[in-house]
């Protein structure tokens, strides 16, 4: 039999997660991509079922790979180079699973401020929050931000997905070691590489939700939009919506109406970083 | 609502249907936006319809909808019954309220009329 490795476990909303791959660089990528949501050793212990999952390059003379979660299958016919993001692809069905009320979307802690960006594809979320991250914010969470009962955001340390030749190219170091066969679409980067600290465990209130939005030629500005816009917007970047129904409805609209909700014109990274750093100002503004 | 509880289907003391969950949005704008549970698809009001709406309690008739609109809108009382036909007619055709068709269905001949919901208004 074929000699495979295991990695992990991961912890992700929650449940524990395995990987099993039968290629040493595959391994690498996702020891190094996906390091930032490795288990601590407390977790390990906790009685809980993992969530095995295998990916196996099946024909090693076409490349073509396969993933399988707990023995069923997920996606058998993989291109080589979109495996590690068919995975990562995985791990936030877990979330969505997991949690009850999510949303398409970003988000930092800034000066204890947790700031959710919440957008459609190519609004620049991911750019703005890996920005943030090297700039000294904490990093909460990418792609999907869950909400607790209590409407706190919860982390999800999933690696940022960068597109190659993106502002941030110089923000990390890729290591040499690792095989970029995998990584061909775009890279998937753990924060920490990227010289961001970490949060603590604990959940976070949410201060702001700010609409990114990337126009070439606009001056980068945040101003404040009607909690009914908001609403709408987060209506469209909220699966969590589709899936329950009322009940994430009503946490929504509530939290909607408890922090300050912004369109960000995000063309300028560096200002965006200026106009957030005195967000603080904006809420004590905007909130009530 | 349970199948027991008494159910009011008059047309003029329109009721959201138990399936909608409203929003109301009332500071430094006034906007009512409604969630359909059944749909999962959320429906944003004009300011006069989000009045309208914000009427529709089970207790106010249409005509008595008419009035509160031409003295918060001062509108002439013609223009207001045709504001108020028009949103209710809308909210009964988008299954908002109370007896109206379910949206997930497609309407049928057995399916009551909205010109038979709203005689008042049709003939005021």
């Amino acid at each position: 039999m074929e000699a495979r490795l295991t990695l992990g476990p991961l912890r992700i909303a929650g449940r524990l997660v395995t990987v099993e791959t039968n290629s040493v660089d595959f391994a690498a990528n996702v020891e190094w991509s996906f390091g930032d949501l490795l288990a601590r050793a407390e977790d390990v212990g906790e009685p809980l079922s993992a969530i095995r999952f295998e990916v196996i390059e099946s024909n090693r003379a076409t490349h073509q790979w396969g993933i399988w979660r707990d023995g069923e299958p997920c996606e058998i016919t993989l291109d080589e180079g979109y495996v590690l993001f068919q995975l990562q692809w995985e791990f936030n069905q877990i979330v969505l699973e997991e949690r009850q009320t999510t949303l398409h979307a970003a988000a930092v802690e800034i000066d204890g401020h947790c700031v959710i960006l919440s957008g459609s594809s190519m609004s620049g979320k991911t750019t703005l929050a890996g920005w943030l991250a090297a700039e000294g914010a904490g990093y909460v969470a990418d792609e999907i931000v869950a909400l607790n009962s209590d409407s706190e955001a919860l982390h999800y340390r999933r690696p940022l997905g960068l597109r190659h030749g993106g502002p941030l190219d110089q923000q990390f170091t890729y290591p040499e070691h690792l095989a970029e066969r995998f990584q061909s679409y775009e890279k998937l980067i753990p924060v920490s590489a990227l010289r961001g600290r970490l949060m603590a465990s604990e959940p976070l209130r949410v201060s702001a939700i700010i609409f990114p939005s990337y126009e070439p030629g606009q001056q980068t500005s945040l101003t404040p939009i009607a909690k009914s816009v908001a609403l709408e917007r987060l209506f469209a970047n909220a699966p969590g919506l589709i899936r329950h129904g009322r009940p994430v409805f009503k946490q929504i609209t509530e939290l909607i109406r408890n922090v300050g909700t912004f369109h960000l014109v995000s063309t300028e990274l560096p200002m965006v970083g200026e106009l957030l750093r005195r967000l603080p100002d904006a809420l004590d503004n905007h909130v009530g | 609502m349970s199948a027991d509880a008494p159910r009011d289907v008059s047309p003029t003391n329109p009721r959201p249907d138990d399936a909608i969950e409203t929003a109301v949005f009332d500071t430094d704008e006034f906007k009512v936006i409604l969630f359909d549970d059944r749909t999962r698809a959320l429906h944003t009001l004009s300011p006069s319809a989000s009045a309208i709406w914000m009427l529709c309690d089970g207790e106010t008739t249409a005509e008595m909808m008419v009035a509160e609109l031409s003295e918060l809108f001062s509108l002439d009382l013609d223009i207001a019954r045709a504001s108020v036909a028009e949103a209710l007619n809308s909210f009964w055709n988008a299954g908002h309220l109370d007896g109206s068709p379910d949206p997930r269905l497609e309407a049928t001949e057995s399916s009551p009329s909205r010109h038979g919901v709203l005689p008042r208004l049709d003939d005021p």
